[in-house]
């Protein structure tokens, strides 16, 4: 089990990461969400151990030193232009926790990429698929995948959560994938957790979420009843009234025994529920 | 203990300047007419921009290219990394002098010089040349952890800010002052000899362990 305690980060006078506390655990895929700049990569970064957390640690169970337990690919992070994907497998193969070749080999043969090829004659697709094959076929305990379908064809994308799920399923590994892409979400990760302006807002069980959580829709003038209002996690005005995030325990049919008949109570998507959260006037103002 | 690939990875930046220099240090010792030790100022200039080139585009060129950085996420432990980059350090420093030292001891400096260009000193001089390949070699012992020392303590923040900087600066006048002294009359005789390798190992060791303690908690947005 990957922790991250209290981790807080600081450029500068700048915070980047505020106390963010989170754990991952093995056998299960955590999508990691949030808009840009809310400081997903710099917890990339600190998980795999070459940012020094300002305060805060990360560690891996108890004993295990981060480092040795984690295999990433981190945006922005390339292997350079020249080496060959032949090269990059010999790079690789000597990572400290193990590095199974002849799956990478396979992974990258199934997109028709040659081994002789260089990485700079790749296309952006071919070298995305490159470094997540990398990144799949290491034997680490926790594998970090920082936008690893930017740039994949449908096709391609689904291949390759595919292979994200058969990996944590046989290897008993962690896996924390951070996306933009919502609707891949739903089909690959067990937990989600989000963050905004360098802050944890949510971290759960997707199957959780899915029971728990629902979206309110009042008109105009109309308050959402008092016992709901302990419930409420995000606030958004919308042109024919208000919208609100609840999450409840007793799941939807609760919600909609406190509720009138007038007013619109459904389940909540991923995306909208990202949208609600990074963009309410409650998280915001939190 | 060594990992060939990570090895040759790290060395590759500065693979191309270091085979320009060896031919300069091979152009060198062929055709210096006079015998080497009177002339100990161009190996150590040579020796230590190489020393100091090397090590910045180890950690520098490297780490502003974004492509150390993919070295570094691939799951080695710091230690593993200075180890290598070290490594890769005193690779560069045999692959500029190691054709020389052959040259020096083969020995084909003291035929060309004596038997083509009809240079009196040689073969007479030969035994002191084959001293003076000792002292580069000596030289590189010290510089290669210094220069490694003083780029991490440089990147890393510290209680005195810029230490590392006067560090880069005055290492070069610290180190040329003792290659000099490797020159002293007295060195002819074996007990100062050894005492002047006890120091210079001293010195490297110091070095060596000083920069393992600061690359433990080196970040790679400062490398």
């Amino acid at each position: 089990m990957l922790n991250a305690d209290h981790v807080s980060r600081m450029f500068g006078n700048v915070p980047v990461l505020t106390d963010v506390s989170l754990s991952f655990q093995t056998g299960e895929i955590t999508a990691l969400l949030g808009p840009n700049g809310s400081g997903k990569s710099t917890l990339f970064r600190v998980m795999a151990g070459v940012l020094e957390p300002s305060s805060g640690c990360v560690h891996w169970d108890v004993s295990k030193s981060v480092a040795s337990a984690v295999a990433s690919m981190i945006d922005g992070w390339e292997p350079p232009r020249w080496a060959t994907a032949r090269r990059l497998l010999d790079l690789q193969s000597e990572v400290p926790f193990g590095f199974d070749r002849s799956y990478a080999e396979k992974l990258l043969c199934s997109q028709e990429i040659p081994l002789t090829k260089r990485y700079g004659a790749l296309s952006k697709g071919q070298r995305r698929w490159v470094c997540a094959s990398l990144t799949l076929a290491t034997r680490a305990s926790c594998l970090l995948l920082d936008e690893p379908a930017d740039g994949l064809d449908p096709r391609a994308r689904k291949k390759l959560y595919d292979a994200i799920r058969d990996v944590v399923n046989e290897r008993e590994c962690a896996a924390v994938v951070a996306t933009h892409i919502l609707p891949d979400i739903g089909r690959v990760a067990d937990a989600m957790a989000i963050l905004q302006r360098g802050r944890l807002v949510m971290h759960e069980s997707l199957e959780r979420l899915r029971e728990e959580l629902c979206e309110v829709e009042m008109a105009r003038g109309c308050p959402l009843p008092e016992n709901l209002v302990p419930h409420v996690l995000g606030h958004t005005p919308r042109a024919c009234g208000d919208a609100y995030v609840v999450r409840h325990c007793g799941g939807l049919d609760e919600v909609r025994e406190a509720l009138s008949s007038k007013d619109r109570v459904q389940r909540l998507t991923i995306d909208a529920l990202y949208q609600s959260l990074t963009e309410s006037e409650m998280v915001l103002a939190a | 203990m060594m990992k060939r690939h990570l090895l040759l990875w790290i060395l590759r930046p500065a693979l191309s300047g270091s085979l320009l220099l060896a031919v300069l240090a091979l152009m060198w010792v062929l055709f210096e007419s006079d015998p080497l030790w009177e002339t100990p100022v161009l190996p150590a200039i040579l020796i230590f921009l190489h020393t100091f080139l090397t090590t910045a585009t180890i950690y520098w060129a490297w780490g502003r290219a974004g492509s150390f950085a993919y070295v570094q996420t691939r799951g080695h432990l710091p230690e593993t990394l200075w180890r290598h980059r070290l490594g890769a350090g005193y690779l560069t420093a045999a692959i500029v002098w190691l054709p020389a030292a052959i040259v020096v001891l083969s020995p084909c400096r003291s035929w060309l010089q004596g038997e083509v260009f009809q240079n009196p000193y040689y073969p007479i001089m030969h035994a002191r040349d084959v001293v003076e390949v000792g002292r580069w070699f000596l030289l590189y012992l010290v510089t290669v952890p210094a220069a490694h020392y003083a780029w991490i303590r440089q990147a890393q923040p510290c209680r005195f800010p810029g230490t590392g900087h006067w560090l880069l600066a005055g290492l070069p006048v610290l180190l040329y002052t003792w290659y000099r002294c490797l020159h002293a009359p007295l060195l002819e005789q074996t007990l100062y000899a050894g005492s002047a390798i006890l120091l210079t190992l001293i010195l490297s060791i110091l070095f060596l362990l000083g920069g393992r303690r600061l690359s433990q908690s080196m970040e790679l947005s400062q490398s």
